[in-house]
């Protein structure tokens, strides 16, 4: 996992976002055991108790859960993970059209963009 | 602990320490070899210099231990080690024992060395028997003179140690202050004591 | 509390370097204690190390004053080279494993070989950036409750700083606290837990880094210059 931050918004909030990506890119498969929180925060170079903060508020949102002796897994639940997914997607889309809209292009102007260059007709 | 600061202090001391101790024994074995020399004037003109020299190796050996024991006193607890010699898991006290065990085993080291030295290279009969004389009829005398001696090095060394203790107290021309304080606090304990027996 | 500082002065020719200073350490976090030069950084983990005599206040370490007991389980690393340079760094290893008890001299040596730093040459042999790394590696081998790093980052180029902050991160002990006294806060502030905000002698700010982050919606770094703009 390569992990390139800032340091202007809060990290934990930032290693949330990398994790979550990570989950439904696939990289950590459903219901897979993820390293522990040392380990994470030695890859990311982060402070582990930074990590531990962010794999606690993946936890609130069930993205993973921990179990007692074994370890942290990442949830079986494909439902959930779509979802986060799908937020994730419409979150992009608004910034992106937001951001076009930003410097003054129109609606027709998006969509010939996204056929040139991402090939969508 | 204290052990192990002693030992330390004792391998930086003696470490160049040997240097000298080396130099005045091979000096006093040529000393040695050179009196047996002496028939010819070429052969006596070599030995009266490896005499003077010999004697002046003693000097140097006494006289660099005590700076040894200033220079390892000032490092240790002022300059850029001092950093670890005071973040060590030791109390104070343990500390400056530590540094007058070592001092005093390191001056007898050398006063030791010294003794060996003389032996090697002046001891014969003659003066064996020399100083069994003197020895029968003054033991006591002799073994006080003897202590006197081996306590004024100590007690120089301590004046110097002293002086660095108080010229370090200050900010600036520590040094200077450092070598001030020492000699007076030595001559005026010298001529208090002398000035107290003539009177 | 791990360590506590309590309305702790310190004055140098009658002048208060150190003002009233109240500080709470807590266990298994990273502190950046961060100011200007010459704000008292140095002087506060002096007196931490028993480098220094307080005029004013306490210092407690696990509640109790500072002293032998504290000294055992404090590791610090000053600003300056501070071993015997004519040692070589096999010497300086023993020396550290004889008068530490948690000094893990494994550690040590794998971080040697890590390092590239050769365990047979005398220390004045080696240039300053070596030095400064064998210092750190004799600092992160103990096992101690408390770190206290001084400027480790100062006079290193980029990717040295890169290994420290990893060293640091990778070496020390799970439920020990680090105090990282730095002028370079962009780089050192990714990995801190709360940051301590010193000048003129006093205390500024101490806060959860992440929260200040999120509070002034800026980096620490940012954060540091608009406080402290000349």
């Amino acid at each position: 996992m390569e992990f390139n931050f800032n340091n202007e918004s809060p990290i934990y909030i930032q290693l949330v976002d990398k994790l979550k990506e990570a989950i439904i890119s696939g990289e950590y498969p459903l219901g897979s055991k993820i390293p522990s929180v040392r380990d994470l925060a030695l890859t990311a170079k982060v402070n582990p108790n930074t990590m531990q903060k962010a794999l606690g508020e993946l936890e609130k949102d069930k993205l993973i859960y921990t179990e007692r002796t074994n370890g942290k897994y990442v949830t079986e639940d494909k439902k959930l993970v779509n979802k986060i997914k799908k937020d994730i997607a419409r979150d992009i889309t608004e910034k992106y059209i937001t951001n076009m809209n930003k410097i003054g292009i129109t609606k027709k102007e998006i969509l010939s963009y996204l056929e040139e260059i991402g090939g969508i007709k | 602990m204290l052990k192990k600061l002693i030992k330390y202090d004792l391998l930086w001391i003696n470490k160049i320490m040997l240097i000298y101790f080396s130099i005045s024994i091979i000096i006093c074995i040529l000393t040695r070899i050179s009196s047996l020399n002496t028939s010819s004037s070429i052969g006596n003109i070599i030995y009266q210099i490896l005499k003077g020299v010999s004697i002046s190796c003693f000097a140097s050996v006494l006289i660099n231990s005590v700076i040894r024991v200033w220079v390892r006193f000032r490092n240790s607890i002022y300059k850029d080690e001092s950093y670890l010699t005071h973040t060590l898991p030791i109390s104070k006290n343990t500390l400056y024992n530590s540094k007058i065990l070592s001092s005093i085993i390191s001056i007898l080291i050398s006063l030791l060395v010294i003794i060996i030295s003389f032996i090697i290279a002046f001891l014969n009969k003659d003066l064996i028997n020399t100083i069994k004389i003197i020895f029968n009829n003054n033991s006591f005398i002799i073994l006080g003179m003897i202590l006197t001696v081996i306590l004024e090095i100590i007690y120089m060394s301590y004046c110097g140690i002293m002086g660095i203790l108080l010229g370090n107290s200050s900010n600036n021309n520590k040094i200077l202050k450092s070598v001030f304080i020492g000699i007076s606090l030595y001559f005026i304990n010298t001529w208090y004591y002398i000035y107290n027996r003539i009177l | 509390m791990l360590l506590e500082c309590k309305n702790v002065t310190k004055k140098f020719d009658n002048k208060k370097v150190l003002d009233n200073i109240n500080l709470k350490i807590e266990k298994g976090k990273i502190y950046g204690l961060l100011g200007k030069n010459g704000v008292g950084k140095s002087t506060l983990i002096k007196l931490i190390n028993d480098l220094l005599t307080l005029d004013e206040g306490e210092i407690l370490f696990k509640g109790k004053p500072i002293g032998v007991s504290s000294k055992s389980h404090i590791s610090y690393l000053p600003e300056r080279t501070y071993l015997d340079k004519d040692m070589k760094v096999e010497s300086v290893i023993k020396y550290f494993e004889e008068f530490y008890e948690d000094f893990n001299t494994k550690k040590a040596y794998k971080l040697l070989k890590d390092l590239d730093l050769d365990k047979d040459k005398k220390i004045s042999k080696m240039s300053k950036g070596m030095q400064e790394k064998l210092q750190l590696i004799l600092v992160m081998s103990r096992e101690a409750d408390l770190y206290i790093l001084d400027e480790p980052l100062g006079g290193v180029d980029p990717a040295t700083r890169d290994y420290i902050l990893d060293t640091i991160l990778s070496n020390f002990k799970e439920g020990s606290s680090v105090i990282i006294s730095t002028h370079l806060i962009s780089d050192i502030e990714r990995i801190l837990d709360n940051v301590i905000f010193i000048d003129k002698g006093k205390i500024v700010l101490t806060e959860d880094a992440d929260k200040l982050r999120e509070k002034e919606k800026s980096s620490i770094d940012e954060i540091f210059r608009r406080s402290f703009k000349c």
